[in-house]
């Protein structure tokens, strides 16, 4: 709009430097941390690098091998397993955690405490304690389990469990801080919707379904998306649970896990660009296709 | 303003500290004159990277001996578990951050000294009174690489079987002896085993040095070729080295390998739930710590078919080729290869590799069998198997050999596909 001055004034390039001084130092950060790392690991993605960064061009080799590489196929089907899982079960769980602790129930804010304190618990110290409450040989939920007449599960050790074990756990970190979210976008809502509901004699559940529900979609999505993203990139919790030595390391390896098992234990960072080339590309279509869908379910209205 | 002023200071400070914070140290009394002989002027700081928390004390004594000498050097040390040890050493020297000093062994060095990071130390033993041949030769061969010395072997390894007397008391067995046989080990571990399996006789542990290499090398196998060129493992020698364990995993008289993943085989012996274990003489340090110090012994891997074999390692101390200040890196180094660092070492429970101070090893923990890992050293030792990119081959190694345990496929068709896989790694080095 400003296209038509025929000089720039003086205050306008003042503002300009000042805005562009103010965005400095978060554009820096962004840029060396984060846009930086992005662009080489696409280069690298066609290169063959392997320890201390000693690498040559290779084309598209890392991206055939990858294609041909069954582990890699287990690791993404265990990450959508992932997503799966834990997504749908975290939202739900904290969807009515929040609605709940939105009640005038006694105590109300030590609940809000004790479900808030996994999300400021560091993950590596959660999984350390877990590890322990799942170990085969002095594990307490197997102490429970042989108490109740079962028989010792290796819930870490095993295939079939390992994965599921894992989720739970992730699950368990991840809900406090997403009932706090979803909490605040409960709040938000305007008191008159539910007394002219309560006025025309909806019960709670009812109000939950046709008032709640549909205003918070907006918190819901935000939720969604950022939790999508994030299990995508499970990471430290299958690091810490199921490590390499492990039975059941193959089938809990997230796409992320074996990105990193690539680039820092076998020294193929080139292999290792590769596949998180491959993860942002999935994670980008997915958040494109959520951010399209979004129309149809999320209530934007006042 | 005043905040300004002190933040804009703060940030000048923090740069200046980030730029100047590798250089040399401003100690304040570095610039007495009154070093006698010139040696003691080196100063400066010394990080050094190891991977076994149970050596601290061995450490820490050294430092402070070394101290008396050097006084204006400083020692840092940064120790890191076993298994995130290779990562961060490597991701440190890809960035230029590495330790001025770390441990290297037999598996890794020549991807390190490929790698540019290790620097040789043939220069400065040329000045120094070290004498490389009062040092384990195989060792010392270890760690030349391309015609060139990278490191002064500190400490040697050998493999035994380390047993708790009090089960063995409980079970009414008798104590093993240095002669026994393969077969009489499995026997006596079934004998072990209590019925309730709170107890088992011992741990088949899928474990390379601590395990399989040793049996392969008893039965006459071979890991690798000697020219580094071929796998051993499609020979009928190495894969009866690798059957033999397999064999026992049938029997139930060691936990399963799911229960040795999650809880390590050394953790396990030591609450008691395992009572014989193949575990190295480093091991000596970390049962003195226990609750078991006066209810352990330790002897000779048994025999197989009338032979022994026991894989021999050891680990130097190598200086980073990005090192700041060599000289006092190379003066620790140094330090730790001399007489009185192999003194310490032995009397922490660590066999030192200097000539005649391994005896000091034996003799400063009387109350264990320590000879037999001596003898098996001088005896029937076989280097630890490697070529220039071990990794690359042992991922493969360990993924076949898990499947074999695991009973899924059979002894001889893993080791077959481990050969191939192997061979074509090694092709490419």
């Amino acid at each position: 709009m400003g296209k038509r001055g025929k000089k720039t004034n003086i205050s306008s390039i003042k503002e300009r430097f000042w805005g562009y001084t103010m965005i400095a130092p978060l554009v820096t950060g962004l840029s060396v941390f984060y846009f930086y790392p992005v662009i080489k690991v696409f280069f690298d993605s066609f290169r063959d690098v392997g320890a201390f960064n000693q690498g040559d061009w290779c084309g598209i080799r890392n991206y055939q091998e990858l294609f041909a590489d069954p582990v890699m196929w287990q690791a993404l089907g265990n990450t959508l397993k992932y997503v799966v899982i834990i997504v749908p079960g975290m939202l739900l769980l904290s969807l009515i955690l929040a609605a709940l602790l939105n009640m005038n129930i006694k105590g109300r804010s030590l609940f809000r405490v004790i479900y808030f304190i996994p999300a400021i618990t560091m993950g590596a110290a959660v999984a350390m304690i877990w590890k322990w409450i799942y170990n085969g040989d002095y594990g307490i939920l197997n102490q429970i389990l042989q108490l109740c007449g079962f028989e010792k599960i290796r819930f870490l050790g095993e295939e079939a469990t390992a994965l599921p074990a894992v989720c739970v756990v992730c699950i368990w970190g991840s809900v406090g801080y997403n009932m706090i979210i979803l909490l605040a976008g409960i709040q938000g809502i305007s008191k008159t919707y539910y007394e002219a509901a309560a006025i025309d004699g909806a019960g709670g559940i009812r109000q939950f379904f046709n008032i709640t529900l549909p205003m918070v979609t907006p918190t819901l999505f935000f939720v969604l998306i950022t939790n999508l993203i994030g299990t995508f990139q499970t990471f430290d919790a299958i690091y810490m649970l199921v490590p390499n030595t492990s039975m059941a390391a193959g089938s809990a390896q997230s796409l992320v896990v074996y990105f990193y098992r690539n680039a820092f234990s076998y020294s193929r960072r080139g292999y290792a660009s590769a596949i998180a080339v491959v993860l942002l590309a999935i994670i980008m279509a997915i958040t494109a296709v959520q951010l399209k869908v979004q129309k149809y379910w999320v209530n934007y209205d006042e | 303003m005043k905040k300004k002023v002190l933040a804009l200071l703060l940030c000048v400070g923090l740069a200046a500290g980030g730029l100047g914070g590798c250089g040399e140290p401003d100690a304040p009394g570095k610039e007495t004159p009154e070093a006698e002989s010139g040696e003691e002027t080196i100063s400066g700081e010394v990080h050094m990277a190891y991977w076994a928390i149970e050596f601290d004390g061995y450490l820490n004594r050294c430092i402070e001996e070394f101290n008396k000498i050097y006084p204006d050097i400083k020692i840092v040390l940064e120790p890191a578990a076993w298994d995130e040890y290779w990562t961060k050493l490597e991701a440190a020297s890809t960035g230029g951050s590495v330790a001025d000093v770390f441990w290297m062994n037999g598996p890794n060095v020549m991807k390190y000294v490929n790698g540019g990071v290790m620097e040789p130390i043939d220069g400065y033993l040329e000045n120094s009174d070290i004498d490389l041949n009062r040092y384990p030769e195989g060792m010392v061969q270890l760690y030349h690489v391309n015609g060139k010395q990278y490191g002064i072997p500190f400490t040697f390894d050998t493999i035994g079987v380390w047993y708790n007397k009090k089960l063995f008391d409980a079970a009414g067995v008798p104590y093993p002896k240095d002669d026994w046989t393969w077969e009489e080990m499995v026997d006596t571990a079934r004998q072990l085993t209590k019925e309730d399996k709170s107890v088992y006789g011992m741990a088949t542990q899928l474990e390379a040095q601590q395990c399989y290499y040793n049996t392969i090398f008893a039965m006459g196998g071979e890991v690798i070729s000697e020219d580094r060129k071929s796998s051993g493992f499609d020979k009928a020698e190495t894969q009866a080295g690798i059957q033999c364990w397999v064999d026992l995993q049938e029997e139930e008289i060691s936990p399963s390998l799911a229960s040795l993943a999650e809880t390590a085989p050394d953790v396990q012996f030591l609450s008691e739930r395992v009572a014989m274990l193949w575990y190295g003489s480093w091991f000596v340090s970390a049962v003195e710590a226990s609750d078991l110090v006066n209810d352990v012994d330790v002897v000779e891997l048994p025999s197989m078919n009338g032979n022994k074999g026991t894989v021999i390692h050891g680990v130097i101390n190598a200086i980073s080729s990005a090192s700041e200040n060599k000289e006092a890196a190379w003066k620790w180094v140094e330090f730790l290869g001399q007489e009185k660092a192999n003194v310490i070492c032995a009397e922490e429970g660590i066999i030192p590799a200097l000539e005649g101070t391994p005896e000091k090893w034996v003799s400063a923990h009387p109350q264990y069998n320590l000879q037999s890992f001596i003898t098996s050293a001088e005896n029937y030792s076989y280097a630890y198997p490697v070529s220039e990119n071990s990794a690359v081959w042992e991922r493969p190694m360990i993924e076949n050999l898990k499947k074999a345990y695991c009973l899924e496929v059979d002894v001889k068709e893993a080791c077959d596909t481990i050969a191939k896989e192997m061979n074509e790694a090694l092709a490419k080095e």
